[in-house]
């Protein structure tokens, strides 16, 4: 699998697509701004497993209450 | 004579059953207070001219309600008595909800009298107490700096005798942070401990409901009459919640685990402050333990992209109808949010289950209490921020954010001041629905300190450093 991108002009079609205009400078910013925190988050995905749901957390504080 | 507006929750409550003070000399000298420090610290967006109106009507009543004549104001961020919240914009409105703020018709309900909406950093998504729109809200304890935020007006309304205790939203730090930087007490409870009905949103998935007020013990008994399932609240679970006559101020065999390595980023001040606080803890009878807390800053990285997520998805029609609106600095972090995507956030869900499993079965299996640092340093000038905005926020989430990811409560103590006589604050934080012994500790520490109750120096109030 390649590298996924996230330069300027797909953060420019991401924000078209929902309607938010952007101007190639501000989004080559946000593409830069954003870089380091998205390489650190795509190495935590990297480490999930089917076993983890978007249901955990509810489940684990239920249970908490549960005692 | 210690003024009226000095007084805390619990000696109010006192003092009013004991017919000392009626509900009308309450609201009278605290909204008297209120008018002349929101002058100084710009912590009210609006006062609420009702609020003697309420006193008297309280007074008319037979019967004495739990908090019976105590005032209290709260972030502009609730619909309250069919009112919509600024949410410190003048200019944007969010599609917010109808249903007003469970949590406020239970304060209401239980006597408690407000006397106004409170400021903000605008939709709560910075942690400076700037605001371009309201004007920023400035620290009682010295006005050329900032009161943290995002509930900046509601620890600066605390601190400042405004009101003694307030309701406020902490999605990653908003409670801790000003509470910090201003010398109070602020909890932020278990998610879906309090309810968040009626509340605006920022992130679905952290958002929390908390209390300021000076003491623990203060914020143990608002807690009782706050806290509670609400059905409305998709985050809400039922779980029994600790009444204030349970709450026993002690921390004898608390296990209470701390990391050294936790205090490297913070000022030597905060780190020797905090070293002191677990010595006087340990006096008290709790056992240090130390735990590792490294796995905090992934923790901050998946809390970072969820809010990105689901900021965005709260802002998206508005920015995208009129982008002019927002300030700059709110709209450049709504932006960065277009460079996560859907699978982003699905995934960032996944990693904040994982990360709740790794703090129970870690530090929080080895150590009750953890403490931990709230800021990274005291409040700097307002004027510094025109630099470095940016890092002076993201130095205080990463601190609290963790937290925020994990749902655990989390409290913010004072533990004493810096040359410079700002506050400094660190933080409690236990397992989910233990806020009774994150409190019972606090209010042992502060039987012991005399921090929570120092005023500010302009203050004018003869108990400000007894």
């Amino acid at each position: 699998m390649s590298e996924r991108r996230r330069d300027g002009a797909w953060i420019i079609a991401v924000a078209a697509s929902r309607g938010i205009a952007l101007e190639p400078e501000r989004a080559e910013r946000i593409a830069a701004e954003a870089a380091a925190t998205l390489e650190r988050f795509d190495a935590l995905v990297a480490q999930l497993s089917a076993d983890d749901d978007v249901h955990e957390l509810r489940r684990r504080l239920a249970g908490e209450a549960d005692g | 004579m210690t003024e009226i507006w000095a007084l805390g929750v619990e000696e109010l409550v006192a003092a009013i059953r004991a017919g000392e003070l009626s509900a009308v000399e309450v609201v009278q000298a605290f909204a008297a207070r209120a008018r002349e420090v929101d002058v100084l610290v710009n912590c009210f967006i609006a006062r609420d001219d009702g609020a003697m109106e309420r006193a008297a009507a309280r007074e008319r009543e037979t019967g004495r309600r739990p908090l019976h004549g105590v005032p209290y104001a709260y972030k502009d961020v609730f619909v309250h008595q069919g009112a919509t919240p600024t949410v410190g914009s003048r200019d944007v409105r969010l599609e917010l909800g109808v249903r007003g703020a469970t949590v406020l018709d239970r304060l209401d309900d239980a006597g408690a009298i407000s006397l106004g909406r409170l400021n903000l950093d605008p939709f709560a998504y910075t942690a400076t107490g700037v605001n371009p729109d309201f004007g920023d809200v400035r620290n009682p304890w010295d006005p050329a700096r900032i009161a943290g935020g995002s509930s900046g007006g509601a620890a600066a309304a605390v601190a400042s005798g405004a009101v003694p205790f307030a309701i406020a939203t902490d999605t990653g730090g908003s409670i801790r942070i000003p509470a910090a930087l201003c010398g109070v007490t602020g909890l932020k409870p278990t998610l879906g401990r309090i309810p968040r009905t009626g509340a605006a949103p920022l992130s679905f998935s952290q958002d929390t409901v908390g209390i300021l007020a000076r003491s623990a013990k203060d914020v143990a008994l608002v807690f009782e009459h706050a806290a509670g399932h609400d059905p409305e609240d998709a985050v809400s679970i039922p779980a029994p919640v600790p009444t204030f006559a349970e709450l026993d101020a002690s921390c004898k065999g608390t296990r209470l685990g701390f990391d050294p390595d936790a205090f490297d980023r913070t000022t030597p001040e905060i780190a020797t402050a905090a070293t002191l606080a677990i010595e006087a803890l340990t006096g008290l009878g709790a056992e240090p333990v130390e735990v590792d807390l490294s796995m905090l800053g992934a923790f901050d990285t998946v809390a970072t992209v969820l809010t990105w997520a689901e900021a965005s998805a709260v802002h998206e029609r508005t920015l995208s109808r009129d982008p002019g609106r927002y300030a700059p600095a709110i709209r450049a972090r709504l932006e960065l949010a277009l460079a996560a995507h859907g699978a982003d956030h699905v995934n960032a869900m996944r990693l904040q289950g994982r990360a709740l499993t790794q703090l129970l079965d870690g530090p929080l299996a080895a150590a009750d209490v953890l403490v931990a640092p709230t800021v990274a340093g005291p409040a700097v000038t307002i004027d510094s921020l025109q630099q470095d905005a940016v890092s002076v926020s993201v130095g205080h989430l990463r601190l609290n954010r963790p937290f925020s990811l994990t749902g655990v409560p989390a409290l913010s103590v004072p533990i004493g001041f810096d040359p410079a006589g700002m506050p400094l604050g660190l933080q409690f934080v236990a397992r989910p629905w233990a806020e009774q012994t994150l409190l019972a500790c606090a209010a042992a520490y502060q039987v012991e300190t005399d921090w929570h109750r120092r005023l500010p120096p302009s203050s004018g109030a003869d108990r400000s450093r007894r």
